[in-house]
């Protein structure tokens, strides 16, 4: 814009300039035409002179009468002073060149008139002798004639490229003025567009400017930073709202006053102040230069700072300072914006305790965690491993889980990855022998559960515990409970056998009440006896002791014996057993099939009514053998259906009383069934009676004997 | 006068024999009753001086026996004696308004004697 202006100025200049030197060239060029008109004027004024001369001479000469010199006589003195004004008026070398020729000649012309009046005057003048000097008169006037019109050309000439020279200048001064007036509109327009559109850039940029004032303010006055603006020396120029809330004081109270110092902590900043002196390789003062050191070198300086409220209390901020400056470059003081962090700190502090809490935990933690790939690569597993199994769980990541897995258990845990890998969720917690560094094994529970789809897993994390303790306490107590049982049997046979002998009155008969209680004590010693037995069946079974003696067994057979073992029992209660199997061959350990139907028949005609009939069958469905026991008593509820299996749980409590059962024998059966390789349940209608089904492979497949073996290991 | 005694336990054998234990022993008069509905019936009927109250029972057990006998003004004051195999928890049984804890196995001989000494029987 200005440049437009100046331009503009320059071209006016420029153009006055020439006018003014243009019009000074033209105001010379005038003065020399006026010259050249005189020249002119006054060669002719000379010319005349001669002329007049010679013609009052020559009449004089013929008449010889002063009167014919009266012409002669005014014009010659004019002769020598318009030669004096050419020569002073003419100044071009080659006029002046013309003129010098002339003279001589236009001075000889005139001593020729002198000498023609004397020669007349003394009577000497004879007609030839003036017929030849008006000849050579003649001859000299032509001369005079043709060096003056040389003169008049000459100065034509200069007259005439003096007012070319006129007109040149005049049209290049119109084409400066006219060039130049335009070049300076245009300039000038621009200049005019410029300042317009200048204008309207500083009004937009005015708006603007109020508008970020506004909202400056807003975020001076939000709630979420405390904005501190200090000049070079320290000194708080502005203090937002934030900051008055959160430190207390009032922007009165600071402003212009203090310097930020009133409200860091004195101890943090001396330690900052040494660790920045460090850091810049240079002394930093304890002092606000703490503060701005790094932001001086163009970059926001942000950490962490304790702010000190008037109270005294402090609160953790995140401070960065910023320097500010001028247009030029220099620093004219500094901006401090803070956010309060207690709450990102607690977070923080809180997410750290998480943090060490469960690496203390994974440390402590007697379980090993593993985590696997899919394949059973380990890539992480935790430090507890050190002590259970005695690496070093850096060596560990990386190897494949299998390579410590014993042999035989090795399908086991492979197939159980790879069910896990499946799905995602726990799997059925596993026991595998697992090798040590010295080539002995320890027995540990694994339970797998597969995070493959967890984003910060991605893998089957697998919780491994050291059963072998457990495996200790649980071998002693079978241990003691089958060391008590044996030992109760013992005194219990004396007992028993001493009672039964009592009572059968063999050794005397006796007076009705002894009789009664010794009856009692009878039947009641059976029933220990029998839960006695019962007990160390069932810890056999599981301790995997019982070994099942397989051999080809008769179905039907089987039928028969344990309904004849039955029988006094029932006829006593009066009931009637029914037998219906077809020719079937099995391989079965027999003598615990026919302990398995004993006791369901037991359990039947115990529960019978007087007169009710109980049918044992048995039949071959498919690849299996079928076999029933039913009853017609009084059925037992459907919430029972499966609880009866379990130890010492019964339809009625009461039961264990009236029928004498041990509440043992429905888990010894389904343990029977089981090691088979079958099943056994219960149906029931209450009020209709019950039926004890049981399935068994014909053929004992390799799949029970596996998971017999597993269960002794 | 002849002292009464209702024992209430399911099992037969056990009553019979502590019958017996109490009738030879001490000449009391035992009653009996299997469950603990019929006992609070027969206590209700027949004030016995002492319940022997076992704990372990089919239907309702011996515990709510005992807060129907204590919430009933027929059989409240009448002492109750809790008959239970398992150990442990004497103080808290003793706590919920019995005036003792009998032990089974029980020793038929000394039985009553048992009872007399926790019930605080001084004529005996």
């Amino acid at each position: 814009m200005v440049a437009g202006f100046g331009i503009a100025l320059v071209i006016l200049l420029v153009i006055g300039v020439f006018a003014v030197r243009d019009s000074a060239r033209l105001a010379d060029i005038n003065t020399l035409v006026n010259q050249s008109h005189k020249i002119l004027e006054d060669s002719q004024e000379l010319q005349s002179i001669l002329i007049d001369s010679e013609t009052a001479v020559r009449g004089f000469a013929i008449t010889g009468r002063k009167e014919f010199l009266q012409p002669y006589e005014a014009a010659d003195p004019r002769f020598e002073p318009a030669v004096e004004v050419l020569q002073a008026e003419i100044t071009d070398e080659r006029s002046k060149q013309i003129l010098a020729e002339l003279i001589p000649t236009a001075r000889a012309r005139r001593e020729r008139f002198r000498a023609a009046i004397e020669l007349r005057t003394s009577g000497q003048m004879t007609p030839e002798l003036m017929s030849a000097r008006i000849a050579e008169g003649k001859r000299v006037m032509d001369k005079v004639r043709e060096q003056i019109g040389r003169l008049e050309a000459e100065q034509r000439a200069l007259l005439r490229a003096r007012s070319e020279e006129a007109n040149r200048l005049e049209l290049q001064t119109r084409v400066v003025v006219a060039t130049g007036s335009m070049l300076a509109v245009v300039f000038l327009s621009l200049a005019t567009l410029i300042v317009v559109r200048d204008m309207r850039t500083r009004v937009a940029a005015e708006q603007q400017l109020r508008e970020t004032t506004t909202l400056q303010r807003a975020i001076l006055n939000g709630g979420t930073y405390s904005i501190i603006s200090v000049r070079r020396d320290g000194v708080i120029r502005t203090f937002n709202a934030a900051a008055e809330r959160w430190l207390q004081y009032s922007a009165e109270e600071v402003e212009g006053k203090h310097t930020p110092l009133l409200f860091h902590d004195q101890k943090e900043m001396e330690a900052r102040a040494r660790e920045l002196s460090e850091e810049l390789g240079r002394e930093i003062t304890p002092g606000m230069e703490v503060f701005f050191a790094r932001s001086r070198t163009g970059s926001a300086d942000e950490r962490e700072w304790t702010y000190v409220r008037k109270d005294g209390t402090k609160f953790p901020v995140l401070l960065s300072v910023t320097a500010l400056y001028d247009k030029w470059g220099e620093v004219t003081g500094y901006l401090g914006i803070a956010s309060d962090v207690t709450e990102r700190k607690k977070a923080q502090d809180a997410l750290k305790k998480a943090e060490e809490t469960f690496r203390t935990l994974l440390q402590e933690s007697s379980d090993v965690v593993v985590i696997v790939s899919a394949t059973g690569d380990i890539q992480y597993i935790s430090p507890a491993v050190k002590r259970t199994l005695g690496y070093e769980p850096e060596s560990l990541v990386g190897q494949n889980v299998f390579a410590y897995v014993h042999t035989a258990d090795l399908g086991q845990a492979r197939e159980s990855l790879e069910n896990t890998s499946q799905k995602p969720g726990y799997a059925v917690p596993l026991e595998m022998r697992m090798r040590r560094p010295d080539g002995t094994y320890m027995t540990m529970e694994l339970i797998a559960n597969n995070l493959l789809g967890d984003e910060n897993i991605r893998g089957v994390v697998i919780n491994a515990r050291d059963v072998t303790s457990r495996h200790e306490v649980e071998n002693m107590k079978r241990e003691f409970i089958s060391m008590v049982s044996h030992e109760l049997r013992t005194p219990l046979t004396s007992i028993h056998g001493a009672l039964g002998l009592m009572a059968s009155g063999k050794l005397g008969a006796l007076a009705e009440k002894p009789q009664r209680m010794l009856d009692i004590a009878v039947k009641n010693t059976e029933r220990l006896v029998r839960l006695v037995n019962e007990i160390l069946d069932i810890e056999k079974m599981e301790s995997g002791a019982m070994k099942m003696e397989m051999g080809p067994v008769d179905v039907k057979e089987l039928l028969i014996q344990a309904t004849e073992v039955m029988r006094s029992m029932a006829e006593q209660g009066g009931i009637r057993l029914e037998v219906a199997a077809e020719p079937l061959t099995i391989q079965a350990d027999g003598d615990r099939l026919i302990q398995m139907l004993t006791n369901l028949l037991s359990n039947a005609i115990k529960f019978s009514p007087p007169g009710g009939s109980v049918k044992v069958a048995a039949e071959q469905e498919g690849r299996v053998l079928r076999m029933s026991v039913a009853d017609e008593g009084r059925g037992i509820p459907l919430e029972k259906l499966e609880t009866i299996f379990e130890r010492f749980q019964q339809v009625d409590a009461s039961d264990s009383r009236e029928k004498g059962g041990s509440g043992l024998g429905l888990s010894i059966c389904r343990m029977i069934a089981q090691r088979h390789g079958g099943r056994i349940w219960a149906e029931s209608r209450p009020g209709e009676g019950s039926v004890f089904k049981i399935e068994l492979p014909l053929k004992t497949t390799q799949v029970s004997e596996v998971r017999d073996g597993v269960a002794r290991a | 006068m002849r002292r009464r005694v209702l024992m209430i336990d399911d099992d037969p054998d056990i009553r019979e024999v502590a019958s017996l234990s109490i009738e030879t022993m001490a000449g009391w008069e035992m009653l009996q009753a299997g469950t603990g509905w019929e006992g609070i019936a027969k206590a209700e009927q027949e004030s016995p001086d002492v319940i022997l109250l076992d704990m372990m029972m089919p239907d309702i057990d011996g515990r709510e026996t005992l807060e129907r006998l204590k919430a009933n003004p027929k059989t409240a004051s009448i002492p109750v004696l809790l008959l239970t195999a398992k150990t442990g928890a004497t103080e808290e049984l003793k706590a919920s308004g019995v005036a003792g804890v009998l032990r089974k196995p029980f020793d038929p001989m000394t039985l009553s004697d048992e009872i007399a000494r926790t019930v605080g029987w001084k004529d005996e």
